[in-house]
């Protein structure tokens, strides 16, 4: 059930033309009728998702542009949750993947519904960054960036540095939870890489006439090597959180420059809620409410919820959160949010030893009981 | 605009004695909405719950706050005086100013605060009650008795005597229990078994009685008035409505083993009934020890067995019932006195159980009723070791409640039966049910030797030759004050009752508590002692606590009474306090549907939002509490009035 | 059966059938004891003997008894509690300790007698005489050259005959082993 292919890159087109190629193929060849994708749209530095029917339509695609403008996962459940009467395949970072489980087990979207192709991701810049980085590089196609990261790890001179989230992220590989695996990280630069892990993804890969071939050496080394060197990055985030958070009262002080936009809670792909608690009749207070909370304090932020609307999405959340930072990307004040969740959603899954977006058949951990949770091994 | 009417109950020197009501009540009047507030001696008497139908009346009351004890106790007479009057039931808070606060404070003047904070939180939430209509359910007329010991059969007696089906769930062969190992019954000195027998074919052969022999519950769901309840039967191998019990499989058979029912005293074959009272009289396989099961050759029994009812490829099978309420009779296990190694059972051959003792005293029994050492003598002396495993720390701190007269009995039948004499070694002796007492007398009267002091060990390290071979119980008179040793032939340790070794299994099906003991928790220890917290599950017998035979059939009946009173009324009240989902803001996560404990949640694909089911909600709010959204909330502790009773409680 | 005799004529104290005015007796004494180390659970005594059944000093003592001590105390006979010398009589082989059913802490609760005995300047001679020696010599058993004799021979090295510095550790409590000015 897993299969390994590569296509040989040409020598014209470079890795990112290549993968466009393939995509054309999947949607004529491969038994698929739409493709979620990322590309760059006409006249925009910016890359955005499309949902391309027409093979003609992916002249701008490019899955290496190092920019997350939303968690895909949200898009995916989307287009699963009922059915789309058509087959549909989605291109997803890891995070994306992991979100859109996530989402599956929240019944939001439905797995068998779509195919993953789950491509390696090599860290994104935050979107505006990003967007003025490609307007002052007229000639920039992505190659530049796969090269310099693959060589050295690092983005090319004069790049911005990938977002914190990106740098402290443990999984830069789909992990096996995508039907096909667009490998990148310890392969040949002249190859394009395969890799199918369902029996979904090895009919693809036969379907598209692609022989199986043998996997490249230097893959695991590369990949656990980037994986360490993250995990080092996330435990030294992890005691600058803790000495900027703790003790508790810090936090307030992290999050008095909130104004309350909830950016964070709408690009969260954990979120699902139709509608937000903080926005339902029960945190509605009657006016008279804040004049006695005014009085009895002698003054009240208004309006009043901050931590509370902070702690209370963690609370609801933090067990799933993928680490995917889009939270500290729309937050107009520079709140890092997201390294806070992190640092949270960390220790609330190690508590559950649950880890967000593994595995479907994982139970969700405030959705289930377990006689032995919560005691000591 | 509300209209509040406050009630501070003195509840004689309980509250008043800590907090000075008549204050509070001023301090009530001050408080928003309140238009009355008064104090009284006791709210819960007839004219303090007059005085609140006056006031509703009169006063155009529409909200009630008490201030008194817990709402455990009368949260539902003040909704009655609500519903009475005309308003609501649901229009009434009770602030707990007694058991959470003048019981547990020292100080006065914190009391007085903290009853004036939890005065101010309940007027606060009142505000915010919303009406909740009240809701009635079928139930089912059908009853399950889960144990066919005395308990069970009793209870089952009773409930088909007054016109209900029974199920009568028993895990062995044939229904029956301990009682029918026993030899006599204390006081009267009536054979068990005489008075047993008649109740166990009037259980078998009982129109209304569906006995499921051989067979375990597998599964419960659903609640009061209808419970749908999985029962599974373990394969006998032998088709009982061929079986005419003619017994010639037992002769026929080959293989032998020790006989749990005569306490590994005697031998069974390896297809077998119980006793030869069982009821069912129908022998099932023990699939351990049978020879063609383990070996793949004999079959002797099917060879001889005319009626053609030996089956060995029968299978465990599963049957679905539904009942209206249930009660668990499961019974106790004896505590295994190997455990305490200063007694020596396990090594001693003639330290023996109580049971083991009843099986050697029945003349059914492996020695025909004869008391017999292990070397088939007579015993010239007895010792009795009261106490063993109950009173003690270290094992069980409670009192097993049977012991002293059941070791009183003993001393009469080995008294009667041979010229041994017998040393009681007892630390209290309580007699206490009726003709209790005078049965003691008697067999003091009789010769027993009483010795008040717990036996420290016993060895056997004889001191002389005639003490060679027999057993030596250390033990201080402490009456006396002296240190005895005292060479005996047969130890008999009295051991204690316990819960049964399944307790935690049993009690998660059927959602029931334990107590610190070990036993399950009935609701209330004096005015509920068959009621649990599941509403429609009862407790029959020494499942609930040790109890003697006359206990056991009284509290079986009661349990019965309360079986039959839900069955006769037909409807039964259901909470109104259920859960209620907003299908604008559910986004169909499924999280409650999966924890509900009560399945009560339904799906609902085609509207993508998931619904509560009224009627089987419980009202136990882990859908509200695991909804993000606030989509799901529990009727009368929505997020509003919870969260508008800490502001209050928070500050003034 | 077979009983050992017990031997009443030295516990005289001990008031084998006497009749007791309610003035001999010190009702508070139990709570005393119980706010001791040791002492808390003598109150749940149900005096079933077992202690005294199993007590290996009392089948060469007969006075020794564990369950008439606890049984006095809980009387109130404080007097004939902390003077008898038979609280010093305990082995603190914890057979009884462990044997309660009750979760008595016997043997604990025997320290704590002595403590309270001893702050009532209640005690048997002997232990004036083991305080002095830990005092002078550091240990209960000195050395002498007897031992180091031995010791060479079987090639070990000589052992101090005394560690005075133990006695350092002993603080106010060495003064107990010094002779009473009068």
């Amino acid at each position: 059930m897993t299969m390994h292919a590569a296509l040989i890159i040409d020598s014209g087109g470079g890795w990112i033309e290549t993968f466009r190629n393939l995509c054309r193929r999947i949607l004529e060849e491969g038994g698929v009728d739409a493709l979620l994708v990322p590309q760059h749209l006409p006249r925009s530095p910016m890359v955005q998702y499309t949902l391309v029917r027409d093979a003609e339509r992916l002249e701008g695609v490019n899955p290496v542009a190092p920019v997350l403008p939303l968690n895909g996962g949200t898009l995916a459940a989307r287009l699963t949750r009922e059915d789309p009467g058509a087959r549909v395949a989605a291109l997803l970072r890891p995070c994306e993947i992991r979100a859109f489980l996530e989402l599956v087990k929240l019944h939001q979207g439905e797995r068998q519904r779509i195919l993953l192709l789950g491509i390696d991701c090599l860290g994104t810049f935050e979107p505006p960054e990003f967007q003025d980085w490609v307007k002052e590089n007229s000639s920039w196609d992505g190659e530049a960036f796969l090269r310099s990261m693959r060589d050295s790890g690092r983005p090319p001179e004069g790049a911005p540095a990938l977002r914190s989230s990106c740098q402290v992220c443990e999984h830069p590989t789909p992990e096996g939870a995508a039907d096909v695996e667009v490998w990148l990280l310890g392969t040949d630069p002249d190859r394009l890489l395969l890799h199918s892990t369902t029996e979904e993804g090895d009919r693809l890969l036969k379907g598209l006439g692609l022989d199986p071939g043998e996997p490249p050496k230097g893959r695991q080394k590369a990949v656990t090597s980037l994986e360490e060197q993250r995990r080092e990055a996330r435990d030294q985030l992890f005691r600058d959180v803790s000495s900027r958070l703790l003790p508790l009262e810090k936090i307030l002080e992290t999050l008095s420059s909130c104004i309350h936009c909830q950016n964070c809670r709408d690009v969260c792909p954990i979120c699902y809620c139709k509608s937000c608690v903080f926005q339902g009749p029960s945190l509605d207070h009657p006016s008279a409410q804040y004049l006695r909370w005014a009085g009895r304090k002698g003054a009240i932020k208004m309006p009043t919820e901050t931590l509370f609307f902070h702690l209370t999405r963690m609370a609801h959340m933090s067990t799933s959160c993928v680490g995917c930072g889009q939270c500290s990307s729309a937050c107009p004040m520079g709140i890092p949010v997201a390294d806070i969740f992190r640092f949270v959603g960390h220790r609330t899954q190690s508590l559950f030893q649950y880890v967000p977006g593994r595995d479907l058949e994982e139970p969700l951990p405030l959705a289930t009981f377990r006689e032995d949770e919560l005691s000591p091994p | 605009m509300r209209r509040i009417g406050v009630y501070i109950c003195h509840c004689g020197t309980n509250i008043a004695g800590k907090i000075d009501v008549e204050k509070l009540a001023e301090y009530a009047r001050g408080l928003p909405y309140v238009a009355v507030a008064r104090d009284y001696r006791f709210m819960c008497s007839e004219p303090g719950q007059e005085q609140i139908r006056k006031d509703i009346r009169e006063h155009g009351l529409d909200r009630v706050v008490v201030a008194a004890c817990s709402p455990r106790m009368h949260e539902q007479t003040f909704r009655k005086v609500c519903q009475e009057s005309g308003i609501n039931p649901y229009f009434l808070q009770i602030a707990n100013i007694r058991e959470q606060c003048s019981w547990v404070s020292e100080d006065p003047a914190g009391a007085m605060h903290k009853a004036m904070d939890l005065l101010r939180a309940a007027v606060e939430r009142v505000v915010r009650h919303r009406p909740l209509p009240s809701q009635e359910v079928r139930v089912h007329p059908d009853v399950l008795v889960v144990g066919g010991g005395i308990a069970g059969i009793q209870a089952a007696l009773d409930i088909a005597e007054g016109g209900h089906r029974v199920h009568l769930v028993e895990r062995l062969q044939s229904i029956g229990g301990h009682m029918a190992q026993l030899d006599k019954t204390f006081p009267t000195l009536d054979c068990s078994a005489c008075i047993l027998t008649p109740k166990m074919v009037a259980a078998g052969t009982h129109p209304l009685i569906t006995l499921h022999t051989y067979s375990e519950v597998a599964d419960v769901s659903g609640f009061v008035g209808n419970f749908r309840v999985t029962i599974r039967h373990k394969a006998t191998y032998v088709d009982h409505k061929r079986c005419t019990g003619c017994g010639i499989c037992q002769q026929k058979c080959p293989k032998r083993v020790p006989s749990e029912y005569e306490e590994g005293l005697g031998l069974r074959k390896a297809i077998y009934t119980l006793f030869p009272q069982a009821v069912p009289n129908k022998p099932v396989i023990d699939r351990q020890n049978c020879i063609y099961f383990t070996k793949g050759r004999c079959r002797a029994c099917e060879k001889f067995c005319e009626m053609k009812a030996i089956d060995f490829h029968q299978e465990d099978w599963e049957e679905v019932v539904d009942v209206g309420s249930i009660i668990v009779a499961t019974g106790y296990d004896l505590m295994d006195p190997s455990v305490m190694e200063l007694y020596g059972y396990g090594r001693y051959p003639n330290v023996i159980t109580p049971l083991q003792f009843e099986r050697m005293a029945s003349a059914a029994g492996p020695t025909g009723g004869r008391i017999l050492l292990k070397d088939g003598k007579e015993p010239k002396d007895v010792a009795i070791l009261h106490c063993v495993g109950s009173r003690d720390k270290n094992y069980h701190e409670y009192c097993s409640r049977v012991c002293c007269m059941y070791a009183l009995k003993f001393a009469h039948l080995i008294r009667e039966r041979t010229s041994a004499n017998v040393f009681h070694f007892y630390m209290d002796m309580r007699c206490f049910g009726k003709g209790y007492e005078e049965f003691y007398e008697r067999v003091q009267s009789e010769g027993a030797i009483l010795i008040r002091g717990k036996a420290a060990r016993i060895t056997d390290e004889g001191l002389a030759s005639e003490e060679e071979g027999r057993l030596v119980v250390h033990a201080e008179d402490t009456l006396s004050g002296e240190s005895l040793r005292v060479p005996v032939d047969l130890v008999i340790l009295a051991t204690a009752m316990e819960p049964r070794s399944d307790a935690e299994d049993v009690a998660r099906a059927f959602r029931l508590g334990r107590s610190r003991d070990g036993f399950f928790l009935e609701q209330h220890p004096k005015l509920a002692p068959v009621s649990t917290a599941s509403a429609g599950i009862f407790l029959a017998g020494t499942c609930q606590g040790p109890k003697d035979i006359p206990d056991t059939v009284a509290h079986a009946s009661a349990a019965a009474a309360k079986s039959l009173s839900l069955a006769s009324r037909g409807m039964v009240e259901v909470e109104s306090m259920v859960s209620e989902i907003d299908p604008e803001l559910c986004a169909g996560c499924r999280t409650c549907v999966a924890l509900c404990p009560a399945e009560a949640i339904e799906y609902l694909p085609r509207l993508r939002v998931s619904r509560i089911q009224a009627a089987l909600c419980q009202g136990c709010g882990a859908c509200a509490a695991a909804c993000p959204s606030g989509a799901a909330q529990l009727k009368h502790f929505t997020s509003d009035q919870i969260l508008s009773e800490i502001d209050a409680l928070m500050g003034a | 059966m077979d009983a050992q005799r017990n031997d009443p004529s030295p516990a005289v104290e001990m008031g084998e059938g006497r009749m007791m005015d309610e003035g001999e007796l010190d009702f508070g004494f139990a709570q005393e004891v119980s706010a001791e180390p040791g002492g808390e659970g003598i109150v749940k005594c149900f005096a079933c003997g077992s202690c005294s059944a199993g007590c290996p000093v009392r089948r060469f003592h007969p006075t020794f008894n564990p369950r008439r001590i606890i049984r006095m105390v809980l009387l109130g006979m404080r007097d004939a509690v902390l003077r008898d010398p038979f609280v010093w009589l305990c082995a603190t082989c914890f057979t009884c300790q462990e044997r309660c059913p009750q979760g008595v802490r016997i043997a604990d609760l025997m320290r704590a007698l002595k403590n309270l005995a001893l702050r009532s300047g209640n005690m048997p001679e002997g232990i004036p005489m083991q305080v002095n020696l830990l005092r002078e010599k550091g240990t209960l058993y000195p050395l002498d050259e007897f031992d180091n004799k031995k010791r060479t021979k079987a090639g070990l090295p000589p052992l101090p005959g005394a560690h005075e510095d133990v006695g350092v550790l002993l603080g106010d409590l060495a003064d107990l082993g010094r002779p009473k000015e009068e």
